[in-house]
């Protein structure tokens, strides 16, 4: 497995293809501190209003703050806005 | 991401989803392409919102993995029902109106002729009222082609025919025959025009039936068409053999003194009625039982006034139907005193005007009379114009050979 995604990152360095589409990365887009864009997720681990654990293909994220919502829900995409406190990448 | 546009017309579900470990469900959701937003932890709850579309799946979901669903608030175009239903007899009334409107639009309410100078207006209205066209007709029963053509078979007189349908109006444009003038082929006589004294004759073809110095009334043969040889004094009659009469077309001209006279007269005092600027309508609801006034003022507000009103109405098996409209034109009264100076060239000028008007485009006027014929007890001027003309007063009237 690790040889495989190995050779997939060396092929999208080759051909200068963003990783997150080879690869499956995760990309986190932040604005100010209370907006997440978020794609690539692999599922929602826990949600509450102080805490947001999201699965990711590799590990997990968790999100710490006040308020969370999920405006929207899409199977590789969501958008949370909310209080930030930390981010975190977890295995 | 929710309250665009098309989740307004496909409509959104705000629901309550009740449960511990409601990710589940949000997870499942999201991979069976379930779009959900706005999610939000409520207790132990959680608020979301889905399309309509999807919340059938999403209901199912949430049954499988033990999960209670609550609709909160439903919105968009499929909910807008709920809102229909209680205002159902206003909906019912725009319908309604539209309806009526519709309806009656589809009716023939006028019909208007236009371009006929010599065709009666009401022959072409009865004409296309035998085929279809009239007030109170619907526009379905008739076809424009077919009333146009059925209108021109039964108008003679008529070369083309246009059916316009403008609205509730039915107007029908006509263009008239022009009927070839009818020259007579055949021999003819030549007859007066008019009474007159001749004062010359010029005879082209035939044999002249009067000379310079006659006195001809209206209808008497000029030129006749129908030559009697006359034995030649020169010939022995003998060789002359039988001179048999022959037909001609008689042609000439005739030329004669026609008098024509003009009267015009003008009172001292005169008085003259001329429109003013004053308009004042009056309104009238017709029905079987009489007409009714809907005027708040019943008052005239001129002394002198004309009076023009048009009606439009329909005809009902209960009667007619209509609203009638009177306008009230001002009239303004005006005394004016002439002098008798005055008073004569104005009788003259219209004594000269009305024989102006008698006289034909081919008669000249030779000698004229102005003669005062008022009585001096009269406040009155009366005029006459006696005019002596000299004119052709030859005019072509066909022999009838086929005798009885």
């Amino acid at each position: 497995m690790d040889k495989k995604r190995e050779t997939l990152k060396v092929m999208a360095d080759f051909l200068e293809i963003p990783r997150d589409l080879v690869l499956d990365l995760p990309k986190l887009t932040i604005t100010g501190r209370n907006e997440i864009h978020l794609e690539n997720h692999r599922g929602i681990i826990e949600y509450s209003l102080n805490r947001i654990r999201i699965n990711l293909s590799r590990g997990y994220l968790e999100l710490e703050g006040e308020e969370f919502t999920i405006k929207a829900l899409l199977p590789d995409e969501m958008y949370i806005i909310g209080e930030i406190r930390s981010i975190k990448y977890l295995d | 991401m929710g309250g665009n546009f098309f989740d307004k017309v496909g409509g959104t579900i705000k629901v309550t989803l009740r449960g511990r470990n409601g990710e589940r469900v949000m997870n499942m959701a999201s991979t069976r392409g379930v779009f959900i937003w706005d999610i939000k932890k409520k207790g132990d709850d959680l608020d979301m919102k889905v399309r309509a579309s999807g919340f059938p799946a999403l209901s199912h979901i949430a049954e499988e993995h033990g999960f209670e669903l609550e609709v909160q608030d439903k919105r968009g175009l499929p909910f807008v029902r709920s809102i229909i239903r209680r205002r159902m007899v206003f909906i019912g009334g725009g319908l309604l109106f539209i309806a009526a409107m519709y309806l009656l639009s589809s009716f023939v309410w006028t019909v208007e002729v236009s371009g006929n100078k010599t065709v009666a207006r009401e022959k072409i209205i009865e004409a296309a009222a035998r085929h279809g066209v009239y007030p109170g007709a619907p526009k379905w029963a008739f076809s424009r082609s077919g009333v146009e053509k059925e209108l021109l078979k039964d108008v003679e007189d008529i070369s083309y025919v246009q059916l316009d349908l403008k609205g509730v109006k039915a107007r029908i444009k006509v263009v008239e025959k022009i009927a070839p003038l009818k020259d007579i082929d055949g021999p003819s006589n030549i007859v007066a025009k008019k009474d007159g004294l001749v004062d010359s004759i010029l005879v082209l073809d035939g044999q002249a039936r009067v000379k310079r110095g006659d006195m001809v009334a209206k209808g008497d043969i000029l030129i006749s068409g129908l030559v009697i040889p006359q034995p030649s004094p020169y010939v022995d009659p003998e060789e002359q053999g039988e001179l048999e009469p022959s037909m001609v077309k008689a042609r000439g001209e005739v030329r004669a003194k026609v008098w024509y006279q003009g009267y015009g007269e003008c009172s001292l005092k005169n008085e003259r009625v001329r429109p003013g600027r004053g308009r004042q309508n009056k309104f009238y609801l017709l029905t079987p039982g009489g007409s009714l006034s809907l005027n708040i003022r019943h008052s005239t507000s001129f002394p002198y006034y004309d009076e023009s009103a048009r009606c439009r109405f329909i005809v009902t098996p209960w009667g007619r139907f209509g609203f009638k409209r009177v306008v009230l034109s001002e009239r303004l009264k005006e005394v004016k005193i002439y002098s008798e100076e005055e008073a004569w060239a104005k009788a003259k000028a219209m004594a000269w005007r009305e024989l102006n008007s008698k006289l034909g485009s081919d008669s000249r006027l030779v000698n004229t009379k102005i003669k005062m014929v008022s009585s001096p007890s009269e406040p009155l001027i009366r005029v006459r114009v006696i005019g002596e003309c000299s004119e052709n007063i030859a005019v072509a009237q066909p022999i009838n050979t086929e005798a009885p």
